[in-house]
């Protein structure tokens, strides 16, 4: 049984514009130990993926219309508001893009990191204490115990983001949903970053999912990946898999785009078209505007996940690797 | 076209005005506030256009109770000791009420508009001066200051506008003031005054536009304030001296018969707090009409829950 | 908060206080014959001369300054002509009635802004906020005294259940209190219920949720703190205001504060009165003003590293 297996999740938002539907059937799955990188542009549903397993979808104006989302075994979209408030950051924990936004400017960092005991556990004050040394010793704060007082804004960009992480681990979750946590750092420290998201994981054993539209970051910590295009999953497959043969026109175009240092490439070679209008979206396949393969077939019919080899999945009417 | 251009009002008069109706309708209680000033302002014109003449002295109608339409609609909301319809006599007092408030809301604009704009371009000692001036007078009660004023200087209709308006002043030389040295740094003044334009010409032509949204915001927020102000004075009895009549001056007139003849005090005050209560009403709607972010909450066809 | 920020506030703060002291001696002789702040309209010549012999204002005005600057200095504001008492004393006895009026007027509008201004944001759109929003709006609308002749009307007149002026036990002060709590009510809870919608969008209390944080740590412990920090500063200002233009309530219920001795002191023409009036209000507005801001500092840390 895997970790977690989420069936045709749908979420939709109403808006000034009308009803939006910010995801339109997604399914992929997790399994214990592993890393799925969920790819896609802004405004792909990524985030609202994470929301929607996190029970942060905002109730109005947002709703989750159909779907299952399977914690071992166990549908959150049907438990009681009390038990799913109880898993959340004790057994799925996510660590969000923006640290600074993310912490309470007026708490210590100290006492939001307790915070994840205080609410979930019944330890006492000098215990929290030190389990919060602990965990910010593990994630590379030095002079932790000095440190766990100050506030927020007295930290840099990277060190925010390791005490978001600190949060996150602290009750050893079995799932850590980490979205786009490198995004708003530089370079060098977001290599950082992943090499301390990949340690920790492997410590603790937990499977994660790593929201990202960085393909050099997908490479370097994922397992396997599930592409997302306009609110729906486009390809799955294994890391390797994706990188040397993708299947979908959509992976394939984000693959070719991107600037390689063993090959001579006079120009980059971009997707044509943007990122669709969620309001607007094409009829059939919502790639097909921007796709070099696109038929009749790809206006009418919306092509669904499909098989495609031994754990691998593709959403298109002609998938294959075409160059 | 997206789905955020299809909100925002197009440019044409009657499109904008029809949008504009559009958001009213949406604010049940901004329209209630607007029926109630427009109610007002036909008093205020009725009385003008000598709708209630014939107010003699009429001692039969002595402290007659409201409500009570055998003695004609004129008498509709009772009378006074004299026998005056207070309908007329509360028409009558708009004007002044509304009127004084308006003055003095118009030369704070003017006053601190201009003050903050020097303050804010040319800085230096003056601007300093208006500063450290403005931010006594505004530590200060209001009340206290206004109260302080007519003592020394004596209770007239100029004085009441005047000193009404420069206890006010203070929030707008702040405002002016800021967004003057924002506005000051932008490309487009440098070219300006690349091109020769003078100080005056370039705070007229290029940073005046730019301020006076948020000074017009500010001063439609005021206009309440300074009409409770206003009718608290003159209830003092420093604000306006009979014959001339207010509301809040009406108040105080109707305090003695408290016990006897209620309506003389309630009548006056209500129309102070629902049209007080209109302006701020309004005040909000403004604001969230003129903040494109806010917009979609007045004219979205579908109301969120 | 260093002890070097607070010497220089003090020190700014006397600066304006003589400042305005001496700006209302200039102005009382600039805007007129200084006798007539003293005397009736109506009084005779005789008695205009007999006065302006005994408040020295025969002398050359550099002379006058010199006695009254040595008058401020030893707090000697004149004699109430109508208390018949040195003024300072008078002003004295009615300062702490104000100080508790306002207080505590304050104390309950602010609490039971952050109560209904929060569960009006909490369950923004519904029907609790828009019956909150309409009645706090009406609140901040009202007039005062005529709030107050109302309540006199209602339950003095009426009802007499309470007394209609005076001063003495707790029960002289319910409706003083209540009628000077409604206009900062009305206020307070529009702010509160704006910067709680605010601080519940933000991304810390997005953070909380996912962190499996139940609704109502959620909102007082995560959002109203960082919600709370304008409606304090409001009501600082607010308290600024009270420490002298609470006048008009103490005037319609008769209530014996520093209020109601100025607004006397004016009406009464008792100079005297009016300036150590003045006076006392500066001093009360200074302190209210650091106060605030050491609260301020104790809230959000951000301000304490600033100074």
């Amino acid at each position: 049984m895997s970790l977690l297996d989420i069936r045709d999740l749908a979420v939709s938002f109403d808006t000034a514009a009308g009803r939006i539907q910010a995801l339109a059937g997604v399914s992929f799955s997790l399994e214990r130990g592993e890393v799925l990188a969920l790819l896609g542009e802004s405004g792909s549903g990524k985030s609202v993926t994470a929301a929607a397993i996190m029970d942060l979808v905002p109730s109005p104006p947002g709703a989750v219309d159909r779907g299952a989302i399977l914690f071992d075994g166990v549908d959150l979209l049907t438990l009681p508001p009390r038990q799913r408030r109880d898993l959340c950051g004790a057994r799925i924990a996510l660590i969000f893009q923006d640290a600074l936004a993310s912490l309470n400017p007026v708490y210590s960092v100290g006492w939001q990191i307790g915070e994840m005991f205080r609410i979930h556990q019944n330890k006492s004050g000098p215990e929290i204490g030190a389990a919060v040394i602990d965990l910010l010793e593990a994630v590379g704060i030095p002079d932790a115990a000095r440190r766990a007082k100050q506030y927020p804004h007295q930290f840099s960009g990277g060190m925010r983001q390791r005490i978001m992480i600190a949060m996150a681990v602290a009750l050893s979750p079995d799932i850590i949903i980490a979205d786009e946590p490198t995004t708003a750092l530089d370079v060098t420290i977001q290599a950082q970053i992943v090499d301390l998201l990949a340690t920790v994981r492997q410590r603790s054993g937990a499977g994660m999912i790593f929201i990202t539209h960085d393909l050099g970051v997908v490479a370097e910590i994922a397992d396997r990946v599930a592409v997302m295009y306009a609110g729906r999953i486009v390809e799955t497959a294994s890391v390797f898999e994706l990188f040397a043969t993708p299947q979908h026109p959509y992976s394939q175009g984000l693959l070719a785009s991107q600037p390689r240092v063993d090959v001579e490439t006079p120009d980059l070679v971009p997707i044509p078209g943007s990122a669709p209008n969620p309001a607007a979206l094409p009829s059939g396949c919502a790639f097909r505007t921007r796709c070099p393969r696109a038929q009749d077939l790809c206006a009418e019919v919306e092509p669904l996940l499909a098989a495609a080899g031994p754990g691998r999945q593709v959403a298109c009417h002609f998938p294959g690797a075409f160059a | 076209m997206s789905a955020v251009e299809a909100l925002a009002p197009s440019n044409s008069l009657p499109a904008r005005l029809k949008w504009l109706w559009r958001a009213l309708v949406g604010d049940p209680t901004a329209l209630a506030a607007v029926i109630w000033l427009l109610i007002v302002l036909a008093g205020i014109i009725a009385f003008d256009l000598g709708a209630f003449s014939g107010g003699r002295i009429d001692l039969k109608a002595r402290n007659l109770p409201p409500f009570d339409l055998s003695f004609g609609w004129k008498l509709f909301l009772g009378a006074d000791a004299l026998g005056r319809p207070l309908l007329a006599r509360l028409a009558e007092a708009a004007s002044a009420s509304i009127g004084i408030a308006l003055a003095a809301v118009l030369t704070s604009l003017a006053g601190g508009l201009a003050l903050g704009m020097v303050a804010g371009y040319f800085g230096g000692p003056i601007g300093n001066l208006i500063m450290r001036i403005s931010d006594i007078v505004m530590g200060f009660p209001t009340l206290l200051v206004a109260l302080v004023g007519l003592y020394l200087f004596g209770p007239s209709v100029t004085n009441l506008i005047l000193v009404l308006a420069i206890t006010r002043m203070p929030a707008y030389i702040r405002v002016a003031r800021a967004e003057v040295l924002e506005v000051r740094e932008r490309l487009f003044v440098d070219a300006a005054r690349v091109f020769g334009a003078g100080p005056f010409w370039i705070l007229r032509n290029h940073i005046l536009p730019i301020v006076a949204p948020t000074m017009l915001t500010l001063a439609s927020v005021n206009v309440a304030m300074v009409m409770l102000f206003e009718s608290g004075l003159s209830y003092l009895g420093l604000g306006i001296q009979p014959p001339a009549v207010s509301w809040g001056l009406m108040v105080a007139q109707g305090q003695g018969y408290l016990a006897t003849a209620w309506w003389l005090a309630c009548f006056p005050g209500l129309a102070v707090m629902l049209t007080t209560m209109s302006f701020n009403l309004l005040a909000n709607w403004f604001r969230i009409v003129n903040d494109p972010t806010q917009r979609w909450r007045l004219t979205s066809r579908k109301r969120t829950s | 908060m260093s002890a070097g920020y607070f010497l220089k506030r003090t020190v700014f703060a006397l600066l304006a206080l003589a400042g305005l002291m001496i700006a209302v001696f200039f102005l009382v002789r600039l805007t007129g014959d200084p006798v007539n702040l003293y005397l009736p309209v109506d009084a005779s010549q005789g008695a205009r001369d007999a006065m302006r012999v005994k408040l020295g204002l025969d002398q050359p005005v550099f002379f006058q300054f010199l006695d009254w600057g040595g008058q401020m200095l030893r707090l000697d504001f004149g004699t109430s002509l109508w208390h018949n008492r040195p003024a300072i004393q008078v002003v004295l006895e009615a300062l702490p009635n104000t100080l508790a009026l306002g207080a505590i007027a304050l104390t309950i509008a602010f609490g039971g802004a952050v109560l209904f201004g929060s569960i009006a944001a909490v369950r923004a759109g519904s029907w609790v906020d828009r019956v909150i929003n309409l009645v706090s709006q009406a609140a901040a609308s009202v007039p005062d005294f005529w709030l107050g002749l109302m309540c006199i009307l209602v339950f003095a007149v009426t009802l007499r259940i309470l007394p209609t002026s005076g001063f003495g036990g707790p029960i002289y002060w319910v409706l003083p209190v209540a009628c000077l709590l409604a206009r900062p009510f009305g206020t307070l809870v529009q702010i509160v219920r704006g910067s709680m919608l605010e601080a519940l969008n933000a991304a810390f209390v997005r953070t909380a949720r996912a962190k499996g944080a139940q609704a109502g740590r959620v909102t007082f412990i995560h959002a109203l703190r960082n919600a709370m920090l304008p409606a304090i500063t409001v009501t600082g200002d607010l308290a600024a205001q009270f420490a002298g233009g609470g006048g008009v309530v103490e005037v319609v219920f008769g209530f014996p504060g520093i209020g109601k001795l100025l607004i006397d002191g004016i009406l009464k023409r008792d100079f005297a009165l009016v300036q150590a009036s003045i006076f006392c209000v500066a001093i009360v507005i200074f302190i209210i003003n650091i106060a605030v801001d050491m609260l301020y500092a104790a809230i959000d840390p951000r301000v304490r590293i600033e100074q």
